[in-house]
């Protein structure tokens, strides 16, 4: 599978808060391709390159997957259990930005092998350079086996 | 010892276990004493002697088998009214007498109350509720008040009786308490239409009996007051247990209820201060563009907030009842909420059919309305692209209830979807207009009225048909 050193993939419902993540990312120069899909449904179709992502070239294995857990239809927990029992979507680092704070969903998520959990600060300055950190953590400091 | 000394031994352990007088016996001895030769005149003496004993022993065995077969029988019954009403006929049976009642002492200790009685004069006495002061003017209560038993040989001389017009064959009488750990609970009377029928022996066999039936019957009490005790724990339990589970489910739904809001309040609130942030920047750009799509991101959140603070308002009201509950025709409230929705109705085309025979029910009328206008609105908005729109309202009697349907030919509900539908702020499309408050508003206004819902869809593009229940109208 290729990858594209810098694919991001965004799962996240709300288009305001995935144009605030994206902007950020942006402003920081880290990811140069963001892909962003609404739901969850979305997101398995591009990962494993079918309906409107069907053709390995149109989309590239990302780094990372930024996972929104509030979703319509297939929560973002779902997801994260379907990636990570995927015998080779599982490798992949999980990333859960997420407005939730709840025990359980940190647990479950954390049960279901997520590989990180963040909050989304209300603070406009915080959520940016947690954009800025995450990016900078995950594309230049962190290293894959495939990259 | 010669055989003359061995029958007076016997005669006279006879007369000592007897206690009676024994005159006869007496007189045969005196008989005896002379030494005379028997003469035929003496054997006859003795025969009738014989035979009088005989006799004796012979009704006295009846009557204590007759006792013993009353306190074996009395027992075996554990439900205390069907107790006393099978004693009465017993006795009355065995000893054949003309009337048994039994009496049991009310809870104050005031009356003794007739509980059975034999033959018709025991059914019409019952019916009129019959009882006696427990005082010492009638037989009963004497009895009961001093815990003896007493013979009128003659009810005409007796004081203490009155005369019974439901029993005027009545000639001797007996009363006997009926003793249980010290405790005299009540009393039975048994009567004859044969003057001084009863004797002190009577007394003993009768008494013995009545001490068994008493105890019987004190068991009997004590077997149903521990049944019933037992009865009322398992449901006082039972109560307790679905309390804990109407407890568990409200305490969930509260949990998803502050997931949810802190979620859905605190969303559009990021949106605000990140493009407050973006807007800092792009005026200082001056990028007149993004200075726009700024301020629409920031008011759309604005107007996102508020519409979920008046949803979750609304919801919050609905607990506490805007009307009370009235009878209502169904079809009224129907025909309201489709002139409320008519306008989605029309524009997309919607064949409306609403059955005939829909009942009444009791339920808070715009409540009622809200839940029509919220389904018919819902259904007609999830029509995709059906080309002949249709919605049935109709109602189904089941077992216990009526089951009324919303039924459409739209897209339909996946089933793994079918629960989440209710959820607050759930919306299975995003891009479809609407906060997701519309079902969880319906779901609760059902719930506050008693009922129940849920949706039944064969899937997508199956048509979704959604169900509740409300209590029928008496």
């Amino acid at each position: 599978m290729p990858t594209e050193p810098n694919t991001i993939l965004l799962v996240e419902d709300n288009p305001a808060h995935a144009e605030i993540v994206i902007r950020s990312f942006q402003d920081h120069h880290v990811a140069n391709n963001i892909i962003h899909v609404l739901d969850g449904e979305a997101a398995l179709d591009y990962l494993l390159h079918r309906g409107q992502f069907t053709g390995v070239e149109n989309s590239p294995r990302p780094r990372v997957i930024l996972l929104d857990l509030r979703l319509p239809k297939v929560s973002g927990l779902q997801l994260l259990q379907e990636i990570k029992t995927h015998e080779t979507l599982s490798s992949i680092p999980v990333v859960i930005l997420t407005t939730s704070e709840a025990e359980r969903d940190l647990a479950l998520a954390y049960a279901n092998h997520v590989n990180s959990y963040l909050v989304k600060p209300v603070d406009f300055a915080k959520f940016s350079q947690l954009i800025d950190d995450l990016g900078i953590y995950w594309l230049d400091w962190n290293r894959q086996p495939w990259s | 010892m010669s055989h003359n000394q061995k029958l007076r031994k016997r005669m006279i352990r006879y007369r000592k276990a007897n206690g009676q007088p024994a005159a006869t016996c007496a007189a045969w001895l005196a008989v005896r004493r002379t030494k005379r030769k028997k003469t035929p005149h003496d054997y006859t003496q003795l025969e009738e002697i014989v035979t009088q004993r005989t006799a004796a022993l012979s009704t006295a065995n009846r009557q204590l088998q007759a006792a013993s077969k009353v306190s074996t029988i009395a027992i075996t019954i554990l439900e205390p009214e069907n107790l006393v009403r099978q004693v009465v006929n017993l006795i009355q049976e065995q000893f054949n007498f003309y009337y048994v009642g039994l009496f049991l002492a009310d809870r104050n200790r005031q009356y003794a109350v007739l509980h059975a009685g034999t033959g018709p004069a025991g059914a019409a006495m019952l019916r009129a509720q019959h009882k006696l002061p427990i005082a010492d003017n009638s037989m009963i209560g004497w009895c009961i008040n001093h815990a003896q038993a007493r013979i009128a040989l003659d009810v005409e001389l007796e004081s203490t009786r009155f005369a019974n017009p439901y029993l005027p064959e009545t000639r001797s009488e007996m009363a006997l308490p009926l003793i249980t750990r010290g405790q005299t609970i009540g009393a039975l009377t048994v009567q004859s239409t044969q003057n001084a029928a009863f004797s002190e022996q009577d007394i003993a066999v009768l008494q013995s009996m009545s001490d068994h039936v008493a105890t019987a019957i004190t068991n009997a009490r004590l077997y149903e007051a521990t049944n019933t005790e037992l009865a009322e724990r398992k449901r006082i339990e039972q109560e307790r247990e679905a309390l804990i589970r109407e407890l568990e489910t409200k305490n969930a739904e509260l949990e998803r209820f502050t997931y949810t809001v802190s979620h859905d309040l605190k969303s559009p609130l990021i949106t605000i201060k990140g493009f407050l942030g973006f807007l800092e920047r792009d005026a200082v750009k001056n990028d007149q563009e993004r200075l726009k799509s700024d301020i629409n991101h920031i008011t759309y959140a604005v107007d996102t907030m508020q519409k979920h603070l008046k949803d979750l308002l609304d919801l919050s009201q609905i607990g506490q009842r805007r009307n009370r509950p009235e009878p209502v025709p169904l079809v009224d409230v129907i025909d309201d909420a489709v002139s409320l929705v008519s306008a989605r109705l029309t524009a997309r085309h919607v064949h409306l059919e609403v059955a005939p025979d829909l009942p009444i029910v009791v339920a808070d009328r715009s409540r009622l309305r809200e839940v029509f206008e919220n389904l018919l609105s819902n259904a007609a908005k999830f029509m995709g692209d059906q080309p002949y729109p249709h919605i049935e309202i109709g109602a189904r009697q089941d077992d216990q209830e009526t089951i009324f349907y919303v039924r459409d030919n739209g897209i339909g509900i996946e089933a793994q979807y079918q629960e989440l539908v209710f959820g607050l702020f759930e919306k299975l499309d995003p891009t479809v207009e609407g906060s997701g408050i519309g079902l969880a508003l319906v779901k609760r206004i059902i719930e506050t009225h008693g009922g129940r819902i849920w949706v039944d869809s064969e899937g997508h593009g199956r048509g979704s048909t959604f169900y509740f229940t409300l209590p029928a109208a008496k």
